[in-house]
């Protein structure tokens, strides 16, 4: 069953088309996570789904519902947030949750001291909002969210302003969410944290769907990843690399060397160092899949021509970009 | 669901309002203590007809004429407005700005149900203000010596209470059309302010008379309710004013796109 189903979604603002003839699909209980450069359309399209803003043509179900217009009441247990999250910052945490579940009509007693607990924030609940931080307003904001018992999360950069910690924290809860039977769609620049949670990923780009899919897909059609190679030879390694075939090597300015190469060029290559008695020291993952995959859609160069450390260095500006 | 909204629209400002009005009664009771000792020695000031209009007719001499003109005519407004208008704006506007709406509106409440809970929770703070009003005005006529009946003096507090409704109203409809706070609160104020000049000066000329009608100030004090009592017809018209306000709040906010 799916829990989001939008067709040929389109939403224009004056002359700029934010939205143009989308579709997104996202079964119940999948973390699917939607990828998009700045001002590729991500939060606009989670307001759509939360019904803020009205499409100018398309539709939208949510769990087996019609999303009706800017004016109809949310659904029940869809809950989220869009960008970060607010609350009226002169009441304390859960005073604000408990301000808010009330909208919601009955909540057991104990379940927001819970939903508080389960993002760290019991220390803090009686503190006033104004004077959390902005890592402490997104675990807020998840809490809300736990209060309504979701059956799906629509998260809009939920780890924006987490430590690591913090940010390893909301993904165990989005994998324990999603593993409850919760469908998570999630929204992030921090491709890292995506590909620790997500099973399917819809990367969008000017408005418009550049690739969907399965975790699995993307691995399968994703271009090289790129990987730091330390060897006991690697002028000899970079003559090996040089002649097997999907293998793209090169060094870095500072003389480090670097490969580009799908998995099984990868597996292909150690064996051969190996048979060359070059010993293969250390092996250092610099783009993932999802992050080449991620460049490759987009950007404007072909990742597959590029040397592999100006892959890693192009993903890296791109992941460092707010989106 | 509206209730909630109610409640929770109530809570964010009841300390406000409640300050404002443990502020209006002080006054109101201050005023009326000073009177036997400086009111006779006033008496009835000389000034252009149209300043002597808009301070309530400027007459000094008397209780009542000391009423209209310190709290009637500018303080009593005043403070209501400035409550209706901050409430209505940042209830609605104010939270749309702040992105607070966005999570409110995530619950399984209507954006029109959410207009009313904001225009009622509007309504109760006003009425708050208009029962202030009202006590502080018994205890100030009688520490000034009496002379203002009890009807009266209610006449006053409920006239005053629907010029809060009808400017709150105002705040209310174009903080939801348009997601602005301080473009609701400005014209909100800026209605109220030449609503008052427009009350004072636009009889001086006969051409301009019509003018008064469309001050909201010609239907709260243009009978003197502390003389006259209730007034029907000029409470309909601020009645009318805020229903047809509301209404257009509730659809403008349901029709367009929000921010946050």
């Amino acid at each position: 069953m799916e829990a989001v189903t939008a067709t040929g979604l389109v939403k224009r603002f004056e002359s700029t088309t934010a939205v143009d003839g989308l579709d997104l699909t996202v079964q119940v209980g999948q973390v699917h996570g939607l990828l998009g450069a700045n001002g590729a359309g991500k939060t606009t399209l989670l307001r759509l789904l939360f019904g803020l803003i009205a499409p100018n043509a398309g539709s939208i179900t949510l769990l087996g519902r019609a999303l009706g217009g800017p004016g109809s009441a949310a659904l029940d247990h869809v809950a989220g947030f869009v960008e970060e999250p607010s609350f009226y910052p002169y009441l304390s945490g859960r005073t604000n949750l408990a301000l808010l579940a009330k909208l919601d009509g009955d909540v057991p007693a104990g379940l927001i001291g819970e939903a508080l607990e389960r993002v760290g924030l019991t220390d803090r609940a009686g503190s006033r909002v104004g004077g959390y931080s902005t890592g402490m307003r997104q675990r807020l904001g998840i809490a809300a969210a736990l209060l309504r018992t979701p059956r799906l999360l629509l998260l809009d950069e939920p780890t924006s302003g987490l430590d690591p910690t913090g940010a390893r924290a909301v993904a165990a809860l989005v994998r324990e969410l999603s593993a409850q039977g919760v469908a998570v769609l999630l929204s992030s620049h921090q491709i890292g944290e995506l590909e620790k949670v997500c099973d399917a990923y819809t990367v969008i780009r000017e408005g418009r769907v550049v690739w969907d899919g399965t975790a699995a897909q993307l691995v399968a059609q994703a271009p090289a990843s790129a990987y730091a190679l330390h060897t006991s030879d690697d002028d000899r390694a970079l003559q090996i690399a040089a002649g097997i075939r999907g293998v793209r090597a090169g060094r870095s300015p500072r003389g480090q060397l670097a490969v580009a190469v799908q998995p099984d060029g990868l597996d292909a290559l150690v064996l051969a160092l190996g048979d060359a008695r070059v010993a293969v020291r250390r092996l250092e993952l610099l783009v993932t899949p999802l992050e080449s995959m991620f460049f490759a859609l987009s950007g404007d160069e072909n990742v597959d021509e590029l040397a592999p450390y100006d892959l890693a260095e192009r993903v890296f500006a791109g992941a460092g970009a707010d989106s | 669901m509206t209730r909630a909204a109610l409640t929770m629209a109530l809570r964010l400002r009841l300390a406000s309002t409640g300050s404002a009005a443990l502020g209006l009664v002080a006054v109101l009771v201050i005023v009326g203590a000073l009177f036997p000792a400086v009111g006779g020695t006033i008496g009835k000031l000389n000034l252009p007809r149209g300043v002597s209009q808009l301070l309530g007719g400027a007459d000094y001499a008397t209780l009542t004429g000391w009423f209209r003109s310190e709290i009637g005519s500018v303080y009593g407004p005043l403070v209501m407005g400035a409550v209706a208008i901050t409430a209505a704006a940042a209830s609605t506007a104010g939270e749309e700005e702040d992105r607070i709406l966005a999570l409110v509106l995530a619950h399984p409440i209507t954006r029109a149900r959410l207009v009313a809970a904001k225009a009622g929770a509007v309504a109760v703070l006003v009425v708050i203000i208009a029962v202030a009003a009202w006590v502080g005005l018994l205890i100030g006529v009688a520490l000034g010596g009496g002379g203002i009946g009890l009807g009266d003096t209610a006449a006053f507090a409920v006239h005053l209470a629907f010029f809060g409704l009808a400017i709150g109203a105002v705040a209310l409809a174009l903080g939801a059309g348009t997601g602005r706070r301080s473009l609701a609160a400005g014209v909100a104020a800026a209605v109220g302010v030449v609503g008052w000049l427009i009350n004072g000066f636009a009889p001086l000329v006969s051409a301009l008379d019509w003018l008064k009608y469309l001050s909201p100030f010609y239907y709260y004090a243009g009978d003197d309710p502390l003389t006259q009592g209730i007034d029907v017809g000029d409470l309909a018209v601020l009645g009318v004013v805020t229903v047809a306000l509301v209404a257009v709040a509730m659809l403008a906010f349901e029709r367009r796109d929000l921010r946050g």
